[in-house]
């Protein structure tokens, strides 16, 4: 017995040997990159967290269309880990691509990130959380707010609601950012200027916020460990047994998950006749519940459908000299249940809003033309 | 007699070290980027964190117990860090102080564990939360980034491409494997898990060791927790959630055995390794996560399977 647990590390060790002299071996054997050639782009995609269906669409797309326009896009996935999101952004820069595109999904990783992309000389994009040293493209969560305050308005006020007697909920995402949860913050903020509830600016909230004055509730609407749709459920739940039955309700959630977690939890407490939800993401369920739910009022969409040919486009514009503005935006608008079918047949998008000025730059890469979904480009 | 011999060689070269022979191999095989000399860098800066972790864990299985609560030492010891070297405290001093942070987790989970009797288990479980829920609270929620990006030294190259992240792994890894096997203190430890009765019977302080091993584990932690502010250059209380499950999977990949005083530090790391280079080349292969995860608890299944089988042909139990 105690010959063998002597002679076991030695052996382990002896395998360990063997194993760094392979990597060594093969090291002294393997020298190629797969540099991009002048007239063919690699660009290196990682995505932020491909268990997300909505997500993996966008990096799904970015290999397919990428394909179409002949960029060769080799893919990974950030997981949301800022430990992957450190691996991946070493392997891509190993990979030596014509642009690498960082969907981090992570919000401390980014002066790393952006060090290992400009030591490695890299051009590079950001995707919705900014990365030092690399253009950005990104939805303005600010709009959301905004935009949805402004829907909401005439419908409490129709409803003859008053700011006594509602309270609005905020499903946020802490730890992701103040940029991220500006949607959610500038909602409450514009929505009190405008209705006269308590007033406090989106800066007065924070992550850790859980109540302010009367009208402000805040919950963790992406879940601790359980995901946006059980999280908001289950917190939403808790925090409305707090709440008098008789108060209205204005739910702010930050995604078709969250949302669906919310609808769920409002109608077993038998909320639903007095409640308004405002969801973001603008997937099936979203869609579908803005068209047909009454208490499902607002739907923001980014569009995730043509993100794809809207990073390969920048990554063109990068690898041609052309200089980006300081942010890209993602297509984006706040549908009501007014302009759904504006923009949306059944729940498939058929229509983009037209290019914002800042993101005209994007034209001269010819990259959007040939996929034909923007208004006024053929 | 030959052919018992032949098996015995065949059983033993299906183990931990033959699989990451074959992992290599494969990768090596499928994809060109992975052996690169930066890859092989890239895997071990990969894995140093979950290294550091898990040659604590191991040391707290050996000894018949469990550290579930790295995973909230670590992302407390992530923004003790930042916040220190912030102020500004020194790099030496903060890192001493981070490590004594995490070592005083360890005896709150030692004293517990020891003097009110509360199963390992339970005890790290509670204080996983703790820990976790108060790096959030001291940031509010907020990532903290290095004021002077030279603070994160352990994330920068020393010679060749390694990183001191990787030096540190090394020097804790040689340091700890020395201990473990030419120490009194190292055989108290394999004494307790093998059997804590007998070990208390044979004049050994169970209690006090136990104690110090979780104090240990604690400050690995918490060290691993500085090195990943170093690497991501700000401190997140968000890092580390999956550090107390991905390090026990390497310490039982490495030959360990849940119930105590088995297993070592060569197959720790050997298996944070198996683990760190199966992420490496299934990302390098573009592989789907997914598939990743089915691949790593299928490595993980196999080859404590056959370490498993190799025991029971052998005439082990």
């Amino acid at each position: 017995m105690s010959l063998i647990s002597h002679t076991r590390p030695v052996r382990m060790l002896s395998w360990a040997v063997i194993a760094v002299l392979a990597v060594v071996a093969s090291a002294c054997g393997s020298s190629s990159s797969s540099g991009g050639g002048s007239d063919h782009y690699t660009i290196d995609f990682s995505n932020v967290f491909d268990k997300s269906p909505t997500f993996k669409t966008v990096g799904d797309d970015m290999v397919s269309q990428g394909a179409q326009v002949g960029i060769t896009v080799h893919r990974y996935d950030n997981n949301s880990d800022c430990a992957t999101v450190l691996s991946n952004a070493k392997l891509m820069v190993q990979d030596h691509p014509d642009v690498a595109v960082d969907w981090m999904g992570c919000e401390g990783a980014g002066a790393a990130v952006g060090k290992i992309f400009g030591d490695a000389k890299v051009p590079c994009i950001a995707v919705n959380q900014m990365i030092p040293g690399c253009s950005f493209f990104n939805l303005v969560n600010k709009d959301f707010g905004v935009q949805g305050a402004a829907i909401v308005l005439p419908l409490v006020q129709k409803a003859g609601w008053t700011p006594n007697d509602t309270t609005l909920i905020l499903a946020a995402a802490p730890g992701a950012g103040a940029e991220v949860n500006s949607n959610s913050r500038f909602f409450y903020e514009d929505l009190a200027k405008a209705w006269g509830l308590d007033m406090f600016t989106a800066d007065q909230i924070t992550d850790t916020t859980t109540t302010l004055g009367k009208n402000l509730v805040q919950i963790n609407g992406q879940g601790t460990g359980n995901g946006p749709l059980e999280g908001t459920y289950t917190q939403l739940k808790n925090v409305l047994l707090s709440i008098p039955a008789s108060r209205h309700l204005i739910v702010f959630t930050i995604n078709d998950d969250s949302g669906l977690g919310a609808l769920r939890a409002i109608t077993e407490s038998h909320r639903d006749a007095n409640s308004m939800i405002l969801s973001a993401g603008a997937d099936a369920d979203g869609v579908n519940n803005l068209r047909s739910n009454p208490i499902w009022v607002s739907e923001f969409s980014v569009f995730f459908e043509y993100w794809a040919e809207y990073l390969l486009a920048m990554g063109v514009a990068l690898k041609k000299g052309i200089q980006p503005p300081v942010q890209t935006y993602c297509p984006q608008v706040v549908l009501s249940k007014d302009n759904v079918d504006q923009y949306y047949t059944g729940t498939t998008p058929k229509a983009v809003p037209p290019l914002p000025d800042q993101d005209k730059y994007l034209i001269q890469t010819g990259i959007l033309q040939k996929f034909g979904n923007i208004p006024g480009l053929s | 007699m030959l052919r018992s011999q032949l098996m015995d060689r065949g059983i033993q070269f299906l183990g931990i070290g033959t699989f990451y022979v074959v992992i290599l191999i494969f990768f090596s095989a499928s994809t060109p980027n992975f052996g690169q000399y930066s890859n092989a860098i890239n895997i071990l800066s990969a894995v140093s964190v979950l290294g550091i972790v898990a040659i604590g864990q191991a040391i707290a299985i050996i000894s018949g117990g469990f550290d579930l609560s790295v995973s909230g030492t670590l992302p407390l010891g992530a923004v003790a860090y930042a916040a220190l070297v912030n102020r500004p405290v020194s790099v030496i001093e903060a890192t001493i102080l981070v490590i004594l942070l995490g070592a005083a987790i360890g005896l709150g989970n030692g004293l517990i564990i020891t003097k009110i009797g509360i199963n390992p288990l339970i005890t790290t479980l509670g204080t996983l939360s703790i820990g976790a829920g108060l790096a959030f609270v001291f940031t509010n929620g907020i990532t903290t980034p290095l004021k002077d990006l030279n603070t994160g030294i352990w994330g920068n190259t020393a010679f060749a491409g390694i990183t001191y992240d990787v030096i540190a792994l090394v020097v804790l890894g040689v340091v700890s494997f020395l201990v473990l096997r030419f120490t009194v203190f190292g055989r108290q430890i394999y004494a307790i898990g093998g059997n804590r009765e007998a070990a208390r019977l044979a004049g050994i302080r169970v209690d006090l060791v136990s104690t110090i091993v979780y104090m240990i584990s604690g400050g690995l932690a918490a060290f691993a927790g500085e090195v990943t502010t170093s690497q991501l250059l700000a401190g997140s209380a968000t890092v580390g959630s999956s550090a107390a499950l991905s390090s026990i999977a390497a310490v039982i990949l490495g030959g360990a055995a849940l119930t105590g005083g088995e297993g070592g530090i060569v197959g720790t790391l050997l298996g944070v390794l198996i683990l760190g280079t199966i992420a490496d080349g299934m990302a390098l292969m573009h592989v789907a996560t997914f598939y990743q995860q089915v691949a790593t608890g299928a490595v993980l299944l196999l080859a404590v399977g056959f370490g498993r089988l190799r025991q029971l042909l052998g005439g082990q139990r």
